[in-house]
């Protein structure tokens, strides 16, 4: 071998092209994954190889190969220090993949890097697992097998539809094994390798409530879970509140969650509501459930403020089922709870001072106090906006109340607990979601981020914790219709052109992404989640108790050998020809025929069938009689005329009737 | 050329009144150069039709009756020493004829049968190892009893094999009998009967019969029948029979005035062609009639 003076190109181009785009296909998802110049290199030994298939091109010598070798280990090296590591693992494979590929001149090497290209897309999967991605892994096997075929094919290939075609056909006809394979592969019960790190900005919820936060929260369109209510009808969406967290300690219009406190005794009444509930990864402790969660699940435990929190931060898809029940009667406030929902925030303004202190005048009870305060949102012109621009410092809560009047339910949450407190009614901010969006096609509520929302609860006694959601009072559409729509309509009616057209695509856009939820959500559900707990189930349910991992390879092994075997019968099937133009014309006719009432028998030659539906459909025999005619003649005439004139006459063909 | 047809079958039709359908797979038979082989009961009038078609087509006929004594020599001829040249001369025997009517063939001992088939098959006859070549045209019609089994030789299948078709005539219809004792007597009108093919027709049209061209596509059909035919039954249909198929098809499809053959020319003469090939033996008429007529439905035309 010349050491200096590479070889000539060996390889076709437009197999080549096609084996490119799979790889590029297949290495775009992990970018950010990964170093970003293994990214580049990836593209430059691609753009190279294509020039190398130039007339008089050569590939790289080896003292090249060896020195890029060298320089691309010792990028890596630079970018990462170590070897180890997933981004490190990934960006030597892209490295290796662009070497090989700058290397690749023999039919051994194009497979070698085409399966090197599968295992490429799969590595996707390690950062996320949704259907979206799945589905794009699949599309670039079918690219990459198409490249296989078509190099395998040679010179003679023809159109890159037909190589595409097979590659297709190909991997459906592997469906099975995958079907077995996922069914029967020995699985552990945490089998899903997340890599995923959590969320940087937390996702969900936060310790703490600082003006603002929310809102960003709510701005954004992840979806935070899902919700099913297996026993019953989906409660209307505006009773649905979400609780996450309970913040305890309050200064103005910031809160915080305060000191651990001891569980309260809770009393819940009123109808038990089950919810199956799938929550995505979102990096913090709480475990969604609506008011008021009733009961433990296993992994997680009620926390004071009747809040379900997991030990560990949930880093993956969790579902679980939980029981919640919509009444309190909570008799006893512990102490500890007492001390510090009491606790007035560090100052109190005299002027707040005087407005809680007129109402606590009027008002003997408390809840009538928390009407009162009610009452002056809604009397004192406070208005709902999501830019409320920022209240700081030490006087945010008095600009807040006596000043701009404008804020989103944080501040109106935050300020009407502080307002209590300042008149000796135990308060707290509860944080969570509200409402959702009802998915009618899978009977499921997704809560999104947006849904994000605070409330109030205040301590009646001889009632317990109730709720008080005060942004009801300043802007009940916000709450009745959730955040997108109340936005949306918002947008219409400032810009006055919401035509019935637009509104009508918005609708189909809707269905359409509702569908699509809908699908994922089932994925996720029953194929992601498929862990050993649930594989046993299943061949439990299949009549296979307590399957070991041999028997499970076992019937691996022998379900491969068998689908192998049927699959290799089907494809020694004996075959007709495959239906020309003509013969599928004349089924188009004969199948409109059927619909008028006059079926075709298979044994029934053409001319008695036409005479038979020329007197079934007596308007249009000429047009009968002219096709079986034309049909005749081109099927068994000795010099049969072009098909044009009968593909056309079946095409003008008109929907007949008897 | 249609004209010619459709005048020899309203010629012959006149005669044999009411049994139009049974006089065209005759004609049809006589132009795929085939032999037909009649199978009914005495007096419905097989002879009258194999003489009318004779008589139509202009051709010379010889009627034949064969018994359990008679001799291949008696319908193939002698060779006879001649005192003067003082050598044997051959003297043709009845089977030198275009139009040659067997009736009941199956009375006959299989040697006389079996002399009769190879004329058939061949066109041609062998004696003291000299080749005579048959008149052409050469048509056999042949006819037999389905009862009165006693004292018969039934034909083995390999020699039905050798008849293009077999038909049934069976008994007129009750308006046709009604004009059958109406008219005047059938063999006046016989002797009346003139040729309506002219000279060489006949042989033109039997050129013409095998020119119409089958396609790849009704190949594929005949095919199917055949091949449908060995899965089912012990004895499925022959080569031969898928030749005799084709050629029947091809004079079927001649008669309605088509050049090219359709599926539905096979379905026409389907019965005929492969239903004493297929239910032959023991079995009945009517069984071999139905198995043919199944095959036909249970196989798809594509």
């Amino acid at each position: 071998m010349n050491v200096l003076r590479g070889p000539h190109s060996a390889i076709a181009t437009p197999p080549l092209v096609a084996l490119e785009l799979g790889l590029a296909l297949a290495a775009a998802p992990l970018f950010g994954h990964v170093a970003g110049w293994t990214f580049a290199l990836l593209f430059a030994a691609g753009a190279a190889r294509l020039l190398m298939n130039r007339p008089g091109g050569r590939l790289p010598s080896l003292v090249g190969k060896v020195l890029l070798f060298g320089l691309g280990f010792g990028g890596i090296l630079l970018t990462y220090g170590v070897f180890v590591g997933i981004a490190p693992g990934l960006s030597g494979l892209l490295l290796l993949v662009s070497l090989k590929l700058l290397e690749t001149n023999t039919v051994r090497d194009f497979q070698v890097i085409a399966l090197l290209g599968f295992f490429l897309a799969l590595c996707a999967l390690f950062f996320a697992q949704n259907l979206g991605l799945w589905l794009y892994v699949l599309a670039v096997f079918v690219v990459l097998s198409a490249a296989l075929v078509h190099f395998h094919r040679g010179p003679g290939a023809g159109r890159p539809g037909r190589s595409v075609k097979l590659g297709a056909v190909l991997l459906l006809q592997a469906l099975p094994i995958v079907a077995l394979l996922f069914a029967f592969f020995p699985r552990g019960s945490q089998q899903t390798i997340v890599l995923t790190p959590p969320p940087a900005t937390g996702g969900g919820m936060s310790d703490q409530l600082s003006p603002g936060s929310v809102a960003a929260l709510a701005l954004g369109s992840a979806v935070v879970f899902r919700a099913e209510f297996p026993d019953g009808p989906v409660p209307s969406l505006p009773a649905l509140y979400w609780r996450g967290g309970v913040l305890w300690r309050g200064n103005g219009l910031s809160w915080q969650r305060g000191p651990n406190l001891s569980a309260e005794d809770a009393a819940l009444r009123g109808p038990t509501i089950r919810q199956r509930i799938v929550l995505e990864p979102h990096g913090g402790l709480a475990l969604f459930a609506l008011d008021r969660p009733a009961t433990e699940i296993r992994g997680a435990y009620l926390a004071a403020g009747g809040v379900l929190q997991t030990q560990r931060p949930v880093l993956k898809q969790v579902p679980y089922e939980v029981i919640s029940r919509p009444e309190n009667r909570e008799t006893e406030l512990p102490s500890d709870q007492r001390r510090e929902t009491l606790r007035p925030p560090p100052r109190v303004s005299p002027q707040l001072q005087a407005l809680v202190a007129r109402w606590r005048q009027a008002h003997p009870a408390d809840r009538d106090v928390a009407e009162a305060a009610l009452r002056y949102f809604r009397t004192e012109r406070f208005t709902y906006s999501l830019e409320p621009g920022t209240y700081t410092g030490p006087g945010a809560l008095d600009e807040f109340l006596f000043g701009r009047r404008t804020g989103f339910c944080e501040h109106y949450a935050a300020a009407l607990a502080t307002l209590l407190r300042v008149a000796g009614i135990p308060s707290r901010v509860v944080l969570g979601y509200h409402g959702g969006e009802y998915n009618a096609r899978g009977r499921y509520v997704i809560v999104r981020q947006s849904d994000a929302h605070a409330w109030c609860e205040f301590w009646v006694k001889g009632e317990g914790w109730q709720r008080l959601d005060p942004t009801e009072v300043i802007a009940p559409d916000r709450l009745s219709s959730g955040l997108a729509n109340y936005l949306e309509t918002r947008a219409a009616n400032a810009s006055g052109r919401d035509s019935s057209t637009a509104a009508g695509w918005r609708e189909v856009r809707r269905d359409l992404r509702l569908v699509w939820d809908n699908l994922s959500y089932r994925w996720d559900l029953h194929v992601l989640s498929f862990d050993g707990d649930g594989q046993q189930s299943f061949l439990a349910n299949l009549g296979f108790g307590n399957f070991r991992w041999w028997e499970m390879t076992l019937t691996l092994l022998v379900g491969t050998a068998l689908l192998l075997g049927v699959l290799g019968l089907w494809q020694r099937r004996p075959r007709r020809a495959p239906a020309d133009a003509v013969t599928r014309a004349y089924a188009l006719f004969c199948a409109a025929l059927a619909a008028a009432g006059v079926r075709r028998e298979p044994w029934e030659g053409p001319l008695h069938f036409g005479e038979r539906a020329a007197a079934h459909c007596a308007p249009h025999a000429p047009a009968i009689r002219e096709i079986t005619a034309l049909y005749l003649r081109l099927r068994y005439a000795a010099a049969p005329p072009p098909p044009a004139t009968f593909l056309r006459a079946v095409r003008a063909l008109p929907r007949l009737r008897p | 050329m249609k004209a010619h047809i459709d005048a020899l079958v309203a010629q012959v039709s006149e005669i044999i009144v009411g049994k139009e359908e049974a006089v065209r797979r005759a004609v049809a038979c006589v132009l795929a150069r085939g032999h037909l082989l009649i199978e009914d009961v005495p007096g419905v009038g097989k002879t009258m039709l194999s003489q009318a078609l004779a008589a139509a087509l202009g051709l010379g006929f010889r009627r034949l009756q064969f018994t359990s004594d008679l001799l291949p020599a008696d319908i193939v001829g002698n060779s006879i020493f001649d005192r003067e040249s003082g050598s044997f001369v051959f003297h043709r025997g009845p089977l030198f004829s275009q139009v040659v009517l067997i009736d009941e063939v199956n009375r006959a001992t299989p040697k006389t049968q079996s002399a009769l088939l190879q004329a058939m098959e061949e066109n041609q006859i062998t004696v003291d190892g000299t080749t005579h070549p048959l008149p052409a045209p050469f048509f056999v019609l042949a006819t037999q009893n389905p009862q009165h089994q006693i004292g018969t030789f039934p034909l083995p299948e390999s020699q039905l094999d050798r008849f293009l078709m077999r038909i049934e005539l069976g008994v007129p219809d009750r308006a046709a009998e009604r004009a059958m004792l109406l008219g005047a007597d059938r063999r006046e009108m016989l002797c009346a009967l003139r040729p309506v093919l002219p000279e060489a027709a006949l042989g033109e049209l039997q050129a013409r019969v095998r020119a119409v061209h089958a396609a790849a596509g009704l190949l594929d059909y005949l095919q199917d029948l055949l091949d449908a035919s060995r899965r089912r039954h012990r004895t499925g249909l022959s080569p031969r029979a898928g030749l005799a198929l084709l050629h029947a098809a091809q004079a079927w499809a001649l008669m309605e005035g088509r050049e090219m053959v359709l599926p539905e020319d096979v379905q026409a003469v389907g019965p005929a062609v492969m239903a004493h090939r297929l239910g032959s033996g023991l079995e009945s008429v009517e069984s071999g009639r139905a198995l043919a007529q199944s095959l036909l439905r249970e196989v798809a035309v594509p």
